[in-house]
């Protein structure tokens, strides 16, 4: 070997030296980027946000995570309607982030004349929920309309979605199902709630007109 | 303002959606060499459903489960060719010797029938419809064989691209899905996606069903025209397998090219009364059994729209446009319940 073969022995070594030694490694890279508090990991942050919800403390952080690849990301822009009165309803939907408002027809009696009126029953926001209904019954009914007040993105799991998700995960399937039931329970209590609350009213009521009537 | 903005974006999205639908229709339509084995394999996918729920119970991956059906679903495909075809090319050649036999028959019945009608009516009749169903006899024998290679390519091309298209629907079907379901605007997200799962189901279930009742009677038939003794045993089943896909006219047309093997057939041992009955026992076990347990609760159509869906659908496809009819009037009945709900309420 002549002293110019050496010398491009020698280089080429060093070269190949410094190469390894500057070169990066993807894992740990792909570690600094996974941790980082900026980094936005959809698969990740949707299985945080379920965790976060009450009704699904029974799951496990991969049930969370099974669940989350059966639900659709929906964004309503403000004032869009998200579900209709009186339409079919599919879809169960969570409140990712936005205000979505809840709105109903009302009959309003003002004397003879009977009209109806839209009222606002509920304001929902960050980690609550509706139409649970549209996956339990065969043809469901949508009895309120729902409304994205500003953008608002939604998590929804459609009833084909359920269906498979029992076929495929039945323990996932019947957690969720167990989920509902809680949410349908929650909501029978304030409706008894309500109901009790109206009938005091109604014979505090009944009971001013009977001493009116008296005196 | 802020309402109007967002209904003029929900129009836009829908234009887009619409837009991307008929592109996508237009490039199946342009494409068929690609889009025919990719129907048939999506057709199958959607036949497969009831397996894969057994593979779900096992709690199988949907990769691995993938793979087991492309391994099956080749070897399902090759080995019926590689045994099949050796009994059923016997048959065929068979055939060539019937034809002449057949074309003798047909002319001494013709002339037995001129004769009787002129001994009768003294009438002579002059037009041959015998030569002219020769002809065409002939006619669509060259034109098969004409086109033969070509169908021969096309099969092999299938076997390779049947199999490899199934695979990956059954691997990335949801994933195309969820994906499609992010274009469709949300004012008729719902709708869309359960009238799709349901056109799927119905489809899928029918085709299934449709399948499982074709073997049925096929195999009831081979079995009693073996026993019987009977020549073409495989060929007349694999006919009375195939025309049982179509609804009331399909047994009889089954019948027929077994009727004129009887016919044509001198041996002793051809019993047309015992194969004619062979055919009611089929058609009964079809009718009572198995027709009323798999397909009649997949689509409930009366009768009258089914036979008329399958005379629509012969019309625009053929064979294929006759199978496909009755789970698209399903489908359509179910559009169309759909609206009804929709404009008119329920009660």
């Amino acid at each position: 070997m002549n002293s110019d073969e050496q010398s491009t022995q020698k280089k080429f070594e060093t070269s190949k030296a410094t190469f390894v030694d500057e070169r990066v490694s993807i894992p740990t890279l792909k570690y600094f980027w996974q941790t980082s508090p900026l980094a936005t990991n959809k698969r990740k942050s949707i299985p945080k946000f379920l965790r976060s919800i009450k009704v699904f403390e029974q799951f496990t952080d991969y049930e969370l995570k099974i669940f989350s690849e059966f639900l659709h990301e929906r964004i309503f822009a403000g004032e869009e309607v998200i579900i209709k009165e009186g339409e079919s309803g599919y879809g169960f939907y969570l409140i990712f982030s936005g205000t979505i408002e809840i709105l109903s027809q009302i009959n309003f009696h003002d004397g003879a004349n009977t009209e109806r009126r839209t009222q606002l029953i509920a304001r929902l926001s960050k980690q609550e929920y509706f139409g649970e209904l549209s996956l339990l019954e065969k043809r469901n009914k949508r009895n309120a309309t729902a409304i994205s007040k500003g953008e608002s993105r939604l998590l929804a799991i459609y009833k084909p979605d359920l269906e498979e998700m029992i076929e495929r995960y039945p323990v996932v399937g019947a957690k969720f199902l167990q989920a509902i039931s809680i949410i349908v329970a929650m909501r029978f209590n304030s409706v008894t709630e309500e109901i009790k609350t109206l009938k005091d009213m109604i014979s505090i009521l009944e009971k001013k007109l009977a001493d009116q009537e008296d005196n | 303002m802020l309402i109007k903005k967002t209904i003029k974006t929900d129009q836009y999205k829908f234009v887009f959606f619409i837009v991307v639908m008929i592109v996508i229709a237009a490039v199946m339509f342009s494409l068929s060499r690609i889009m025919i084995p990719l129907g048939i394999a999506y057709i199958l996918s959607l036949m497969l459903k009831p397996a894969l729920r057994s593979f779900y119970s096992a709690d199988i991956g949907r990769k691995t489960m993938s793979i087991i059906i492309l391994v099956t679903s080749l070897f399902l495909l090759t080995y019926p060719i590689v045994k099949g075809v050796k009994t059923i090319s016997e048959e065929a050649h068979k055939i060539e010797y019937y034809l002449p036999r057949l074309e003798s028959y047909l002319r001494i019945k013709y002339g037995e029938l001129k004769q009787f009608v002129f001994e009768k009516v003294n009438y002579e009749i002059t037009f041959n419809p015998v030569d002219s169903l020769i002809e065409l006899g002939q006619e669509t024998t060259k034109s098969v064989l004409v086109y033969l290679p070509q169908i021969v390519t096309s099969a092999l091309e299938w076997s390779f691209m049947i199999p490899l298209f199934l695979f990956f629907i059954l691997k990335d079907e949801r994933r195309v899905r969820f994906l499609m379901m992010k274009i469709v605007p949300n004012s008729i997200v719902e709708k869309t996606y359960y009238l799709y799962h349901s056109f799927n189901t119905k489809f899928g279930d029918y085709i299934f069903a449709k399948f499982i009742e074709a073997t049925i009677v096929g195999v009831v038939i081979t079995a009693g025209l073996l026993l019987l003794g009977y020549p073409f045993a495989f060929l007349l089943g694999i006919v009375a397998a195939v025309t049982n896909i179509l609804p009331y006219i399909g047994p009889f047309l089954g019948l027929i090219p077994a009727l004129v093997v009887g016919l044509v057939d001198q041996n002793p041992n051809t019993t047309i009364g015992a194969m004619i009955l062979l055919y009611v026992i089929a058609n009964v076990i079809d009718l009572a059994l198995v027709f009323p347990v798999l397909v009649s609760k997949i689509v409930n159509l009366h009768p009258l729209i089914v036979v008329v869906s399958v005379i629509i659908g012969s019309q625009f496809g053929g064979v294929i446009g006759m199978i496909v009819s009755i789970p698209l009037a399903a489908f359509l009945k179910l559009l169309f319940q759909e609206f009804y709900l929709e404009l008119y309420g329920r009660t």
